[in-house]
């Protein structure tokens, strides 16, 4: 039988990535040697997953991409990074209380040890935030497996490829490919003739506003406004924060800090879900287009809308008094401040959050949702469908309505003055009902399957369970609120979300069409 | 949907408080899903005390519709069809941006145009749908009555849809009649604009129908 796909150049190329994750495995080992911790762990970790690479390079030592050769390496970069990120979980936690340790005691344990790690693997690398980590604290966990954790989303949130793309030269020559089947958006934005340059911008911008974020966060503590804000937290956040991840080291999320953190943590939150290619504008001068753009000006608009409104529902008193978080009926700085945390945490997927929003009323909890389907811009490190995609939905659907009273006119749609290409307008409605079918069919199967173990989901956790997965968002409501945990799923809905949380970040298309064409080669 | 009956017996199965037996089980199970997927209405048990997972089952097959041609309503069988098809040939033009491949209905290619439209219209109806969700909750919480979101969904998707009992309150031995007047008014308008399929209405809200 022989392959449509050259399957080994994929393969081999894959195998120089792998090797490359073994090196940022220093910075876990740097935190362990710092607190005194088990150093053996990442060191097992490195050798292992170095020896891995060397071996699959040796696949193809050539690698020569096609289009379809490009499809499947990146759907399995992102496969195989969330294989290697279970490695350091699954050595550390061997044989202990830790849920994502390896278990050999028996076989079901065994098979769910391996579910559970992946889980928060696949959840760390496509920055969901999703968590089965059980008992979320430095106590249980070393300093330096927490570290891992938040390390995998600050990894995924530029993208694996683009770092690759921005680093390795022998990626770099089928970058523009590769960048457009991950870049999150219907299309990628070149901004430099060479690829590699582009990718080197984007990895730039987005370390110069981690390093700012995490100095910034440090600061407060150093001024005294921020107790909790110690230089480890500090350093933990700036790697979730910017990629929309989700992940913290504590258990409380940002609720363990001051309101002054709150405020710092929301600006940053805001700026991940943008278009990193409009930063690359500002610093050249060009803020008029970053200002121009209809996709960022609706971002904001869409943030600026639904915090004013749950602003005004918390502040009647759409919350009871929680633990975290505090009262908001009749407080106003704290009404807004929970608004303006939760929604932009929401809308643009990073999942952190100061309150515990499921014991909130049932309307906010819609709004809630409501905001977790909008997504970020194209082009930053947010999950979701996206606004632009939304905002081509929507003049799309105007078109309809105007060529159904005049069916002889012929109208493009344009978005920032330029026409929008029709093949395109399909591509995103098709991507958006995709999207929308497969979330609804998904929360169905978690919910029967759940069921079949005996656990009864209701609605608002099945239909939470799967956008939050798909949509790389994290946190559900009900039990899987944001103080909750993925953890009493069975095996089997951990591995669909396993899955949708893999092709949601690939915005789908690149999975389907390996799947696809391994059906019909032609 | 002969498979979506079965995975509701399925669902049935697993619930230890509805003891219907084998037969009752698939019964109960054709009956009311095929009761709801064509929009019909009718049902053959209190399907409201069925387990959540059974619920959720059926919530999808009101999405599903009959199909083009009866007297069915919902999003018809037809239109998911041609969008399933298209969904299979993207993943084809990522690899070959050259391919022109049309989608086929019983052989006959469909126009690229049609294809739009129904886009168009699946994403306008689950726009419009989740709209009227929200809008059922808030006004709901207004008139100080309790709706779960499941049953908000629910009444959103019957009204709209045209099927006629939804879940909770609105199950199909209960009634609407709970609901804020307001509330009522606004599921009045969506059965219209659903009954004629969206468009005709909506394009009476734009000023390009009434200017030459």
């Amino acid at each position: 039988m022989s392959w449509g796909v050259n399957w080994k150049a994929s393969v081999g190329l894959l195998g120089v990535g792998i090797k490359y994750l073994a090196v940022t495995m220093l910075v876990p080992l740097i935190v362990a040697l710092a607190y005194g911790e088990d150093i053996w762990v990442f060191l097992v970790s490195m050798a292992l997953v170095a020896g891995v690479g060397f071996a699959v390079e040796r696949v193809d030592p050539d690698p020569d991409l096609g289009p379809r050769e490009a499809l499947l390496f990146v759907s399995l970069a992102w496969l195989a990074a969330a294989a290697i990120g279970t490695v350091p979980y699954l050595i550390a936690g061997y044989n202990t209380a830790s849920t994502v340790g390896l278990q050999t005691g028996s076989f079901g344990a065994f098979t769910e040890s391996i579910a559970n790690a992946l889980f928060e693997s696949m959840s760390g690398f496509t920055t969901t935030g999703a968590t089965v980590l059980g008992e979320i604290s430095t106590d249980r966990h070393s300093h330096a497996v927490m570290m891992w954790r938040q390390l995998t989303q600050w990894l995924g949130g530029m993208g694996i490829i683009v770092l690759m793309i921005a680093i390795l030269p022998e990626v770099a020559v089928n970058g523009a490919q590769l960048m457009e089947s991950e870049a999150p958006g219907p299309e990628l934005q070149k901004l430099t003739p060479k690829i590699a340059e582009t990718a080197r911008a984007l990895w730039l911008i987005y370390f110069g506003f981690t390093v700012v974020y995490i100095v910034l966060l440090y600061g407060l503590h150093r001024a005294g406004m921020a107790p909790n804000m110690d230089l480890y937290n500090a350093i933990a956040h700036g790697f979730t924060t910017l990629p929309t991840g989700g992940f913290s080291p504590e258990a409380d999320s940002v609720a363990a800090f001051s309101a002054a953190v709150q405020w710092v943590v929301i600006p940053f939150m805001a700026v991940a879900g943008v278009n990193f290619a409009l930063f690359w504008h500002v610093l050249r001068g060009e803020a008029e287009v970053m200002l121009e753009n209809a996709e960022f000006r609706a971002y904001a608009g869409a943030i600026a809308v639904v915090t004013a409104l749950l602003a005004v529902l918390l502040f009647r008193g759409a919350a009871p008094v929680t633990e975290l978080g505090g009262a908001t009926q009749g407080v106003a700085e704290n009404s807004l401040r929970q608004a303006a945390f939760q929604i932009v945490s929401l809308l643009n997927s990073t999942g952190y959050a100061t309150a515990d929003f499921v014991e909130w009323d049932t309307d906010v909890q819609i709004l809630l949702m409501f905001a977790m389907f909008i997504g970020g811009s194209a082009g930053s490190t947010g999950g979701g469908v996206k606004i632009v995609r939304w905002l081509i939905v929507g003049k799309a659907i105007r078109r309809e309505l105007f060529t159904s009273a005049h069916p002889d006119v012929v109208q493009p749609i344009r978005l920032s003055g330029s026409v929008v290409d029709e093949d395109a307008i399909r591509g995103i409605m098709s991507f958006t009902i995709l999207y929308i079918v497969l979330f609804g069919v998904s929360a169905v199967v978690l919910s029967l399957d759940t069921a079949r173990i005996g656990i009864q989901l209701t609605m608002l956790e099945s239909t939470s369970a799967s956008l939050a997965t798909i949509g790389n968002i994290g946190p559900g409501f009900g039990r899987l609120g944001p103080f909750g945990s993925y953890l009493f799923f069975p095996d089997t809905s951990k591995l669909l979300m396993i899955f949708l949380m893999w092709i949601g970040r690939l915005e789908i298309v690149p999975v389907l069409a390996v799947f696809i064409s391994a059906i019909d080669t032609r | 949907m002969g498979t979506l009956a079965s995975v509701v017996a399925v669902g049935l199965f697993l619930d230890p408080n509805t003891a219907f037996g084998a037969e009752g089980t698939v019964r109960h199970a054709v009956y009311n899903v095929a009761s709801i997927v064509t929009t019909t209405g009718y049902a053959s048990t209190d399907y409201v005390q069925w387990a959540p997972a059974a619920k959720h089952m059926l919530f999808m097959g009101m999405f599903i519709g009959g199909m083009v041609g009866s007297t069915t309503c919902s999003i018809k069988s037809l239109r998911w069809l041609v969008a399933l098809k298209s969904f299979r040939r993207n993943p084809f033009t990522a690899i070959h941006p050259e391919a022109v491949r049309p989608v086929r209905i019983s052989e006959k290619p469909i126009d690229e145009d049609a294809i739009r439209d129904i886009y168009a219209y699946l994403l306008l109806s689950l726009v419009i749908f989740f709209l009227l969700t929200v809008v059922i909750v808030v006004d709901a919480e207004r008139g100080n009555l309790r709706v779960t979101e499941f049953e908000a969904l629910g009444a959103a998707a019957t009204t709209f849809l045209n099927i006629g009992p939804a879940f909770g309150d609105a199950g199909p031995y209960g009634t609407f009649a709970t609901f804020p007047m307001s509330t009522r008014a606004v599921m009045i308008v969506l059965m219209w604009i659903g009954r004629i399929e969206i468009i005709p209405v909506l394009v009476l809200f734009t000023r390009a129908f009434w200017t030459s």
